[in-house]
């Protein structure tokens, strides 16, 4: 995923050999210019106008991954038993593997920092009706704690062990994708923040609150939407996709994000 | 738990734990006070017993189910998922510490080891440290005691990820042992003195704080190896003079870190250090029950503050001034760029507007190239510039002398506009120590950097009182080595660089040496202060700076940098990659026939494997997942373990093969041929710069299609008809390397470059097309569909571009001869007979016919910066390329051009007359007095007369400005370092309306030519002489650096018999150029390669012929690098 869009948008972000582009116009016919035009699509090309437009295989489940800004669409290849649960195996055609269980990540590989061997302390689950049962919208619900250790790799920070703490949120973060926030269209979303509790002040990219945010649709216990951060600035998002039509109410207008075929 | 009890008796005596402590109190008697709060015991290695290391190979994995033979470990790791996986409650499995002990390894290890020991008895004891051979001794006995294990570095133990990457992913051999480990808790420190130390584990800290707890404070060191668990090495800073950003030592790792000052971190030993660690990685974890360190007790690393337990080391932040130098804002420092390093710079500061372009081509070396504005100061007269301002060229470099070490600076050397009008020139020694955050510089400066003239210029007590002046600059004379360098005033500078904790802001402070009474055309700066400071804000490809100049203005920088040596785009609008399996190749089998890899979702034959998932169909929409492939959109499937049979090789996928090659590599492909065992490709045209990423890609296709009796494919590469390489690849060992991990030992080359014969097919004057080619071409069978105008690759028997009863004749003959020889041939014994006589000569299995004309047609661009007459010329048009080979090494090439929208108007700078015939200075006539023009329009011949000489001769409109005829030789064996070349042209200068007609002016001119790839620092050296187009004679030489993705950065200068004052402004020919191949730069493989040329002022003299085709660029594949630029496999 990453290798796949960090070149489409790797020939933007470099900003110097755009400069070679005219240069190179004054050598380049026919073929060549057909090369540059290429590249240059490539690097202007939205992956989620591909994604959305994308006709899925009804039989397959997807994720669709944002991994730091660059999207690509997932599928899911196995379902594990490991210590944690029932983990998904989710693949990209460039061969990186994200790995989830529970709603919660649980593992990336081939990324440009990955998560490795994460065990999960009797975590609560994300879809368990009682989280969100009876809570008030005007008063922030009892946080819940669990363990966690996981491994940051390629840093070799391995083994960090630490503290978890959920909050039910009264209403969407900040940060919500905006193709989820209007509660019109999904009126059965509940939000949920994880954050690490911090041992210490010291901030290092390192060191941060690792913050998570989940959405979870109470009428079908399904987590429809993750964030997690990996580093203070690394953090990975995914959506089951393409977004459960039946979360929406029957006429809401069409989200500008929704795939067509959803 | 031990299971299996074979005690290693790694015990440790009461003696050898007193000796220990009595060390340590000695050397730190606080240390063991606190200690004693926690578990610490330590070893002495040269008291410790062992068994036989032969059995502790075999127990260190024991525990374990042994692989069985052609198992994946992908596999293994799944089947043994009970025993990799545990609940938080219990002590975790440890993926990270991995091992996979490989029988193959042994021997090379065990040489390793001996190696190693060798290593350590041939270092030299330092004089001043008798406790040298001590520690010496206890360290060759900890050595001894290391069994050699097999073990090889696992990049991933993901059994899920490793499945689709089968590259990644060993096949296991019976003998084989894996083991995943428990993870252990502590990290081990290695003492020079050869003492253990296992300490406790904490996650994020670095690996001082290890050490430190196993050493008195006194003791520091400058750098570390931590060998990871999963047996990678890293050599990581440790001291704040060098402190750079890095990975931290997981549990398990054991650390190396030779204390400062002592013998084991002399440069000597530096490669012991290295050796060690390397042969440290084949061993077991650190804390494991079969590490050498078991039976050592851990401690607790001391009590550390939350901000020293959880530093986080950063690199030094470097950053351009105002002129583009690594430095500070006006003043320079010793740091330079790392190599490859290229950045384009604008600075402000009234009057002036500076735009800089730095290049690195070494890690101790950047030069410059700089146009300055001066706002106030005209070009010059109305007429000639109407209201432009002054701009001036100039060209700088820095070296850095010395390198940065525990007690001694940085130290650099550079010099401002070295070669310009001197205007904005200086020079410059500075020194650059670091601490930490903190960043000091101290220089004296001369020139435009002295003028505060604070200081006596040294040199004038050295060299005499002729350097206690500076001549002034000349304007409209620059180019010349004004021989005035650390001559005049000079001064002391210097300053500080802040890196703040927040990590994008750096602070500086400068004092500067400069004090702005002396500018350029009687300019100055009232500046109030001694002082400059600003702040800089960095992003990963932006600096953006904001500056106080004395206190009385302000500055303002904007620097874009990018590391051109790591330029490299995934070719994302290529068609993706064969997936390569494992199957039979000659006497080869898989040991495991039913072991597959992951399966391209395109494939047709992939079966979904998914397990447990909602998944109903087997199968993919894969008109879907091409469109997803050629989009941004992914699409995927989960591994298959449906094992795919190998295509039947009939004709009509064997065509296929040829198409799949040819669309793999964007190479154009002649013919194949086949012996018993070998399939040998001709290729035409073919060149470029990533050739191993593209052979791995176009033999992917043939391996899938090819018989299993074949064991090798030849690659001959042919350009413009010559046969300038020949790769071979050794196809089973090629396959192993694309499906799985293979142990060092087993890793041997599969691509070699194989030396290639005169080509008798080709010779100069012989008939150059191969045989179906002309066939095909024949205007009698075949039709060339005139519409289409594009080269469009494959057109093969059963092409629509053949007609009627041709296509039909062909297309029967074609597939007769295909069937008959890749098809189910079972041949007789009698043609077995006769085939084993005539194996010699391969037999002809397919031919790719093509058309012999090639047009395209595309926008031409041009521009002039920087002209007198206006700072901005261009012009936009469009661009006709044509090519009709009348053989493979016979063609007649052209070139029309049309300009539609340019300001050339405004070009009416003429430069003054020089003396010499002008042969470039008309150039303004050429590009302005026809809008159409033909620049270039030519008959060119090769040939090949020897296996490693070469000749061309080409007849025509060679160049915008000259036509003629010319021949070329080029001498040049394959991979060889060395290359001789000499060429002869006589040519007459063209009218400007660049068509057909001529100018009087004729002339002989000709270069030989050496070529030389010296090995150091990937630089090339070439050296011409001969006679130029002025009829001038010197030579030029032009040093260039070649990075591993093929970007070259280089210089010339040219010296011809033409004086100083004759040649005019800029005194010589000189330039500076940079090529980026295709290849790096664009989603898709091309031969191309862009040249970016600058040249401060086009002049006469040392004036060479512009020539289309040159023999060298042409057998670049012959090169001894060719197969290793790129980005690797």
């Amino acid at each position: 995923m990453y290798k796949l869009f960090a070149c489409a948008f790797g020939c933007l972000k470099s900003i110097l050999p755009l400069c070679f582009v005219p240069i190179c116009l004054t050598a380049c016919v026919g073929e060549k210019q057909n090369i540059v035009l290429d590249t240059f699509l490539k690097g202007i090309e939205n992956p989620n106008s591909a994604i959305n437009q994308a006709v899925l295989n009804p039989s397959y489940r997807y994720l669709k991954v944002d991994a730091n800004g660059l999207v690509a669409l997932l599928v899911l290849g196995y379902q594990d038993r490991t210590s944690n649960g029932v983990t998904d195996v989710w693949y990209s055609s460039f061969k990186e593997v994200v790995q989830t269980t529970g709603g919660r990540l649980t593992g990336t590989q081939g990324l440009d920092i990955n998560w490795t061997e994460v065990l999960l302390q009797d975590p609560p689950s994300l879809t368990d009706g009682k989280l969100f049962r009876g809570s008030d919208p005007s008063k922030p619900s009892s946080p819940i704690r669990f363990n966690r250790v996981r491994t940051v790799m390629p840093s070799y920070r391995a083994n960090i062990p630490e503290t978890v703490e959920l909050q039910v949120l009264s209403n969407a973060p900040d940060d919500a994708p905006s193709l989820l926030t209007n509660i019109e269209e999904f009126p059965h979303l509940g939000w949920v923040q994880e954050t690490v509790v911090m041992q210490t002040n010291v901030t290092t990219p390192y060191l941060s609150p690792l913050r998570a945010i989940y959405a979870v649709d109470t009428k079908t216990s399904q987590v429809v939407y993750g964030k997690q951060c990996l580093t203070a600035e690394y953090c990975i998002s995914w959506f089951a996709w393409p977004i459960n039509k039946a979360t929406a109410p029957p006429k809401t207008k069409k989200s500008p994000e929704a795939p067509p075929n959803s | 738990m031990r299971l299996f009890g074979i005690a290693r008796t790694f015990l440790i005596s009461d003696h050898a734990v007193d000796a220990c402590l009595k060390i340590l109190s000695h050397l730190a008697p606080n240390l063991v006070k606190t200690s004693l709060a926690f578990s610490f015991l330590c070893s002495s290695l040269a008291h410790a017993q062992a068994t036989d290391p032969s059995l502790q190979a075999q127990q260190t994995i024991s525990n374990t189910q042994p692989p069985v033979e052609g198992q994946r470990l992908s596999d293994w790791l799944l089947k043994n998922q009970k025993t990799t996986t545990s609940t938080v409650d219990e002590k975790p499995s440890y993926a990270l510490g991995t091992i996979w002990n490989s029988a193959a390894e042994l021997h090379s290890q065990s040489a390793q080891k001996q190696a190693l020991l060798q290593s350590l008895s041939e270092l030299p004891a330092p004089s001043d440290e008798p406790s040298f051979d001590k520690s010496r001794a206890a360290l060759a006995a900890f050595i001894e005691r290391m069994p050699v294990t097999g073990r090889v570095t696992l990049p991933s133990a993901n059994a899920r990820y490793l499945e689709i990457q089968p590259k990644l992913n060993p096949i296991l051999k019976a003998n084989d042992q894996v083991k995943v480990p428990l993870a252990p808790t502590s990290i081990t420190v290695i003492r020079s003195d050869g003492l253990l130390c296992k300490v406790r584990y904490q996650a994020n800290v670095e690996a001082r704080q290890y050490f430190r707890a196993c050493r008195p404070q006194s003791v520091t060191t400058d750098w570390a190896w931590i060998i990871e668990p999963d047996g990678t090495v890293k050599k990581v800073s440790t001291a704040a003079w060098n402190e750079a950003k890095q990975d931290v030592p997981a549990p398990g790792s054991w650390i190396w870190a030779p204390p400062r000052g002592s013998g084991w971190s002399d440069k000597k030993t530096e490669q012991f250090s290295e050796q060690f660690s390397q042969f440290l990685a084949t061993q077991a974890l650190s804390g494991d029950m079969d590490s050498l360190d078991n039976d050592i007790s851990q401690r607790r690393p001391g009590t550390l503050s939350a901000e020293d337990q959880y530093y986080v080391s950063r690199n030094l932040p470097i950053s351009p001034n105002i002129w583009g130098e690594t430095g500070l804002l006006q003043t320079p420092s010793a740091r330079t760029a790392p190599a490859g390093t290229g950045s384009i710079g604008l600075g402000l500061w009234q009057p002036y507007g500076t735009v800089n372009v730095a290049f690195s081509p070494l890690d101790s070396f950047e030069f410059y190239l700089r146009y300055t504005n001066i706002n106030n100061v005209p070009y010059g007269s109305q007429s000639l510039s109407g209201g432009q301002t002054y701009k001036d060229k100039s060209t700088g470099l820095k070296l850095r002398l010395l390198k940065e070490d525990t007690y001694i600076p940085e130290i650099g050397v550079g010099v401002r506009d070295i070669l310009g009008t001197g205007l904005f020139s200086g020079e410059y020694f500075v020194a650059s120590k670091r601490y930490s955050d903190f960043d000091f510089n101290l220089g004296m400066g001369w020139g435009q950097l002295g003028t505060r003239n604070n200081v006596t210029n040294p040199f004038t007590s050295v060299f005499g009182s002729s350097f206690s002046t500076r001549a002034a600059p000349v304007v409209g004379s620059g180019g010349t080595p004004n021989q005035q360098y650390f001559h005049g005033t000079a001064a002391l500078f210097g300053g500080i660089q802040y890196h703040t904790p927040w990590d994008p802001l750096v602070l500086k402070v400068e004092v500067d040496g400069n004090n702005y009474q002396q500018l350029p055309f009687t300019n100055t700066i009232p500046v109030k202060s001694i002082f400059n400071f600003g702040a800089t804000y960095q992003t990963k490809n932006v600096d953006f700076t904001v500056a106080s100049l004395g206190n009385y203005q302000a500055m303002f920088m904007i620097s874009l940098h990018e590391r051109l040596d790591l330029l490299n785009t995934p070719k994302l609008a290529e068609a993706k990659p064969i997936p390569a399996d494992l199957k039979t190749v000659g006497n080869y089998t898989p040991a495991n026939p039913g072991l597959q890899i992951f399966m391209d979702p395109q494939s047709s034959s992939q079966k979904s494997a998914s397990v447990n998932t909602n998944n109903k169909s087997n199968t993919l929409n894969t008109d879907k997942a091409k469109k997803s492939a050629a989009t941004t959109t992914v699409i995927t499937t989960a591994p298959t373990a449906a094992p795919t049979a190998a295509p039947t090789p009939t004709a009509a996928n064997y065509e296929q093969t040829l198409r799949d090659f040819e669309e793999q590599t964007h190479w154009k492909v002649t013919d194949l041929r086949a012996t018993k065992q070998v399939w040998t490709v001709d290729l035409s045209d073919a060149s470029g710069v990533f050739v191993r990423s593209r052979i791995n890609l176009g033999v992917a296709a043939l391996h899938r299609d090819a018989p299993s009796q074949i064991e090798t494919f030849h690659l001959k590469f042919y350009n413009w008809g010559m046969l300038v390489s020949e790769f071979s690849v050794n196809r089973k060992q090629w396959m192993l390397s694309q499906t799985q991990l293979l142990s060092p030992s087993q890793r041997h080359p599969a691509i070699t470059i194989a030396p290639t014969p005169s080509d008798d097919e080709h010779p100069f004057f012989g008939k150059g097309f191969s045989k179906l080619n002309s066939s095909a071409y024949d205007s009698t069978s075949t039709t060339m569909d005139s519409n289409n105008v594009s080269n469009t690759g494959l057109g093969k028997v059963n092409s629509p571009h053949t007609s009627g009863s041709a296509q039909n004749t062909n297309l029967a003959q074609a597939n007769k001869k295909l069937d008959k020889i890749i098809g189910a041939y079972v041949p007789t014994a009698t043609e077995i007979l006769e085939q084993e006589k005539i194996d010699q000569n391969s037999r002809l299995v397919d031919v790719v016919p093509r058309k012999p004309y090639d047009t395209n047609l595309g926008i031409s661009y041009t521009q002039i910066v920087g002209s007198p007459s206006a700072p901005f010329l261009f012009g936009l048009g469009v661009k006709a390329d044509g090519t009709y080979k009348f053989r493979e090494n016979t063609w007649v090439t052209g070139t029309v051009n049309v300009r539609a929208v340019d300001n050339f108007g405004k070009y009416t700078y003429q430069p003054p007359p020089t003396g010499l015939q002008p042969v470039r200075t008309d150039i303004r006539q050429y590009m302005t007095q026809s809008i159409a023009t033909m620049p270039n329009l030519q008959l060119t011949n090769t040939g090949k007369i020897s296996d490693n000489q070469f000749i061309s001769a080409y007849a025509g409109y060679l160049e915008l400005m000259f036509a003629g005829a010319g021949g070329e030789y080029l001498w040049r064996p394959t991979s060889s370092k060395v290359a001789l070349g000499l060429d002869i042209n006589r040519v007459r200068q063209r009218q400007f309306n660049v068509w057909t007609s001529m100018q009087n002016y004729s002339v002989t001119t000709g270069h030989a030519t050496a070529y030389w790839d010296t090995g150091i620092e990937d630089i090339l050296v070439k050296f011409s002489y001969g006679k130029y187009l002025a009829g001038d004679i010197g030579g030029t030489l032009d040093l260039s650096r070649v990075f591993q993705n093929g970007v070259k950065v280089g210089a010339y200068a040219t010296r011809t018999n033409v004086n100083y004052t004759q040649f005019g402004e800029g005194s010589f020919d000189k330039g500076v150029y940079i090529s980026v191949p295709f290849d790096a730069f664009f989603a898709r493989h091309s031969d191309s390669v862009a040249n970016l040329l600058f040249t401060p002022l086009i002049r006469d003299g040392g004036a060479m012929l512009m020539r289309k085709y040159r023999l060298y660029d042409m057998t670049r594949t012959r090169d001894d690098r060719a197969l290793s630029v790129g980005p690797g496999d």
